[in-house]
């Protein structure tokens, strides 16, 4: 059964062409390498912390 | 593309290998294939219009390979298909910066770019969009039920207003209305999950007996338009018909009929001047047939007193000589032919010439009577009965009304008697008390007729 009030909520306001910077800056473009690399990076990071 | 090693941080080849290294990295290229899994999976999903699936798996492409334009750009176009321009151009531009060259996004952006009534377009519909969420919100169902109607007919591809649109109609009790925004989507994106969600919640609570899939409710809805169609078309032809006659009679009313109404309008005054004309040669005709009669009339009253006078010369010419005839045959002795030729002589109204035929006639006749008298009466004492009746008529036919004419026609009766013929004989009896009532036979006569009555 659709629930109108629950339903509503997951509705939100479109992006218009204005905001299409903002939306481009905010978007995450990162992929499992780059997440992988950071990965590593971290790990470096932490090893040379300790040495 | 610039993948980096992992270790020196050096630039990978394009075989990802570390030339400081000399290590290769296979999980770049696991990465890389499974993300080109990914996109020919999004590839298959978008050819089917599965365009949410398409996207969902297009995404998970990208986030394996960022660098797989492809995958980013075929995103954007599915953005782009469901009205999520914006999203579609966020797509398209890092697309175009990641991998600048060689890369169908530039084009893509060039042509949104070019067209800018279509960039206006857009942001109108999202912009009414957005404001028709905000009457959502504020409680205003009818007016955001206005805005999101042109929406989605501005941009007939948007799929959040559909949504919307079909949310708000569930709200407002208008479920037929719902579904059909509903189905709209779903002939957009097969398988929006939404919409499918609302769809088979709406036809549960609809309580169809069988609930059809979105594909077959499509199914139905294309036929029963396929159907509407064909009767719009025959209604159509019908119309067209119907409206082809009232142009033909209208074209005949207004163009035709006045045109043969003045042709049939000048046929009538000729056929009326024909008529008048007709009419005067036909009075003139009787005029001159009256003319002609009158001519004819007075013409054979000429012709006619001309006869008379002709007659009357010729009945002279002829009783001259007729006299003449009788009185040469008398002085001849020959007292038949006498009394024949003054038989034949007709009235001459020539006093003279009458006189003298009278005096002829009565020197002559009675002589020729008497002996056809006295021959007849011998013939029937004989009972020579035809020369008898032969004898007396002759006598009858020459009498001068001497005093045996009564005798001379009883004994033609008597005779005719004898002969049998009885009707003759009672025409003479009766003949004898008509000219001679006081004949001294008379009791003979009556006697006989009454004998030959019975």
């Amino acid at each position: 059964m659709i629930r109108f009030e629950e339903e509503i909520k997951k509705f939100k306001p479109c992006a218009e062409l204005s905001e299409v910077e903002d939306v481009i800056y905010k978007y995450e473009t990162k992929d499992i390498i780059d997440v992988l690399n950071e990965m590593i990076e971290e790990l470096k990071e932490e090893k040379s912390a300790h040495e | 593309m610039n993948r980096r090693c992992f270790r020196c941080g050096s630039v990978l080849t394009e075989n990802f290998e570390c030339k400081s290294c000399h290590k290769q990295y296979s999980s770049y290229q696991k990465a890389e294939l499974l993300s080109a899994l990914y996109y020919n999976l999004g590839l298959e999903k978008a050819k089917t219009r599965d365009l949410s699936g398409a996207a969902d798996v297009l995404k998970q492409s990208i986030r394996l390979n960022k660098y797989h334009t492809d995958a980013r750009n075929l995103l954007g176009l599915i953005y782009f298909e469901m009205g999520e321009t914006v999203t579609a151009l966020s797509e398209w531009v890092l697309s175009q910066n990641l991998m600048p060259d060689n890369n169908i996004a530039g084009e893509y952006l060039e042509l949104v770019r070019k067209n800018k009534t279509t960039l206006e377009n857009v942001d109108n519909t999202i912009k009414k969009y957005n404001q028709s969420l905000e009457y959502v919100r504020s409680g205003s169902y009818d007016l955001a039920v206005i805005n999101l109607k042109k929406v989605v007919t501005m941009n007939p591809n948007f799929i959040r207003a559909y949504l919307l649109l079909a949310l708000l109609n569930v709200k407002l009790d208008d479920i037929v209305n719902a579904k059909r925004e509903l189905l709209k989507i779903l002939q957009i994106d097969a398988n929006h999950r939404l919409a499918r969600k609302y769809y088979a919640d709406l036809v549960q609570k609809d309580g169809e007996e069988k609930i059809l899939t979105p594909e077959e409710e499509t199914k139905k809805i294309r036929k029963k338009n396929q159907r509407q169609i064909l009767v719009n078309q025959s209604l159509q032809q019908i119309a067209i018909l119907v409206l082809g006659i009232a142009l033909g009679a209208g074209l005949l009313y207004f163009l035709v009929w006045p045109y043969q109404k003045s042709m049939l309008t000048d046929k009538s005054e000729d056929l009326k001047k024909q008529i008048g004309i007709l009419q005067e040669e036909n009075n003139a005709l009787r005029q001159e047939k009256e003319n002609a009669v009158k001519d004819a009339e007075q013409k054979e009253q000429q012709v006619r007193a001309m006869i008379k006078e002709v007659q009357m010369a010729a009945q002279k010419t002829a009783g001259a000589d007729g006299y003449v005839m009788a009185a040469t045959a008398y002085l001849n002795n020959d007292l038949n032919a006498a009394a024949e030729a003054l038989i034949a002589i007709p009235a001459t109204e020539n006093a003279t010439l009458d006189g003298a035929i009278t005096q002829l006639k009565q020197l002559v006749l009675p002589k020729v009577s008497q002996a056809f008298y006295i021959s007849g009466y011998g013939a029937y004492s004989r009972n020579q009965f035809d020369k008898a009746i032969e004898d007396l008529t002759l006598a009858m036919k020459y009498d001068a009304g001497v005093d045996f004419s009564d005798d001379v026609i009883y004994f033609l009766g008597r005779t005719y008697e004898k002969a049998g013929q009885t009707d003759k004989a009672l025409e003479m009896f009766k003949l004898v008390l008509e000219k001679y009532p006081n004949t001294d036979k008379r009791g003979y006569t009556e006697g006989r007729i009454k004998a030959l009555s019975k």
